[in-house]
């Protein structure tokens, strides 16, 4: 993948692709979290995923991208419909607000988050010595962070800055609701505390004083629940 | 499940049922559906021909509608996982008797799979699933 959806964390991608042509091996890249937020080269991977409603697009409409003459077929059969590659009619409202979407995305103002982003993250380490940003030292997406408080479940974070008027999520948003500690926290060596980060992501629009507003209801919750955990 | 559309709705009934039931053991491997099914349908059911299931195409008479002999016929000769056949023909507008279709199709255990895309909001059912 191009961002990690927990982290933020960019991975490697031009090396990745030479590496990969080098070996003959063909390179697929899930671009869905980096779309629209960092400048990407699709030309880099032989095919490339991307998701409408994650770029501010209604749900319903995503993509893959194909390097010309890539040939595969159709997981869902029947319609000949994207030249046999995928039957079923075109969610034509759908794709026209991804194509909308896609059209208003700002990569470089995306950039302009990401001095928002490191003061919220200095304030947090600041309120909190014991927080961990997850990634903290590799390239990252400029809006996302992954703010681990040891001892405190990720699900009691939420629940808690929900309270106080703050809708983070604990891990993937899309797998929210589910009571699992993280496999993208466990597969970077943090063992029981996987179950213990939250994941901030800054909007596109998000105000000057976000960071300082985050830290205080981010301070407040750790206080009682720390407090709690002891 | 929410789908896109009829053609994800059919992929996933049709294929899902077969990989399902193999998974569990279950050692039939007749699917049987109509020439005249959608084409999401069709080649469904022809795409798991590669997944060692037999895929069985009924021909219609010239008023379009199933044969019920000729589904009895396909029934009795080998042990069948799956009937699918749509209530109304997105062509020709043919209504098939899902009543007795259906009838037919669900005894002894066998799954029935109905693509009704054409129908809903247009005729009456006379089948419940």
């Amino acid at each position: 993948m191009a961002a990690n959806n927990e982290t933020g964390v960019l991975h490697p991608l031009a090396e990745t692709a030479t590496l990969c042509r080098a070996h003959g091996a063909l390179l697929h890249v899930d671009a869905v979290q980096a779309a629209g937020r960092v400048a990407l080269d699709p030309g880099l991977a032989d095919s490339v995923a991307l998701s409408g409603h994650k770029l501010g697009g209604p749900a319903g409409a995503g993509a893959l991208l194909l390097r010309p003459g890539l040939h595969l077929p159709a997981l869902v059969a029947g319609g000949g419909q994207e030249r046999g590659r995928r039957g079923g009619t075109e969610p034509l409202p759908a794709i026209a607000g991804f194509a909308a979407a896609a059209v208003a995305a700002r990569p470089e103002a995306a950039e302009g988050l990401a001095a928002l982003r490191d003061r919220l993250e200095a304030g947090v380490l600041a309120a909190a010595p014991d927080a961990v940003v997850v990634g903290a030292d590799a390239p990252r997406l400029p809006n996302t962070s992954c703010i681990l408080l040891p001892g405190v479940s990720a699900e009691a974070q939420v629940i808690a800055l929900d309270l106080a008027g703050v809708r983070v999520s604990a891990g993937a948003a899309c797998s929210s609701g589910k009571v699992a500690r993280s496999h993208v926290l466990a597969a970077m060596g943090l063992g029981a505390a996987a179950g213990c980060a939250i994941r901030v992501s800054l909007p596109w629009n998000a105000p000057e004083d976000a960071p300082e507003r985050f830290v205080l209801a981010w301070s407040a919750m750790r206080d009682r629940l720390s407090r709690r955990a002891a | 499940v929410f789908t896109s559309g009829a053609t994800e709705a059919n992929n996933i009934a049709i294929k899902g049922a077969a990989r399902f039931a193999a998974s569990q053991g279950d050692g039939r491997r007749r699917v049987v559906t109509l020439a005249t099914e959608h084409k999401c349908v069709l080649e469904s059911v022809r795409d798991l021909a590669a997944e060692g299931f037999e895929p069985v195409v009924l021909p219609v008479g010239a008023d379009g509608l199933l044969d019920l002999d000729a589904l009895r016929e396909a029934l009795a000769a080998a042990p069948t996982l799956l009937v699918s056949v749509m209530a109304v023909n997105n062509e020709i507008g043919v209504v098939q008797d899902l009543a007795a279709v259906g009838a037919l199709a669900k005894e002894a255990g066998r799954l029935f799979h109905t693509d009704a895309a054409q129908a809903a909001g247009r005729c009456r059912s006379t089948w419940r699933p």
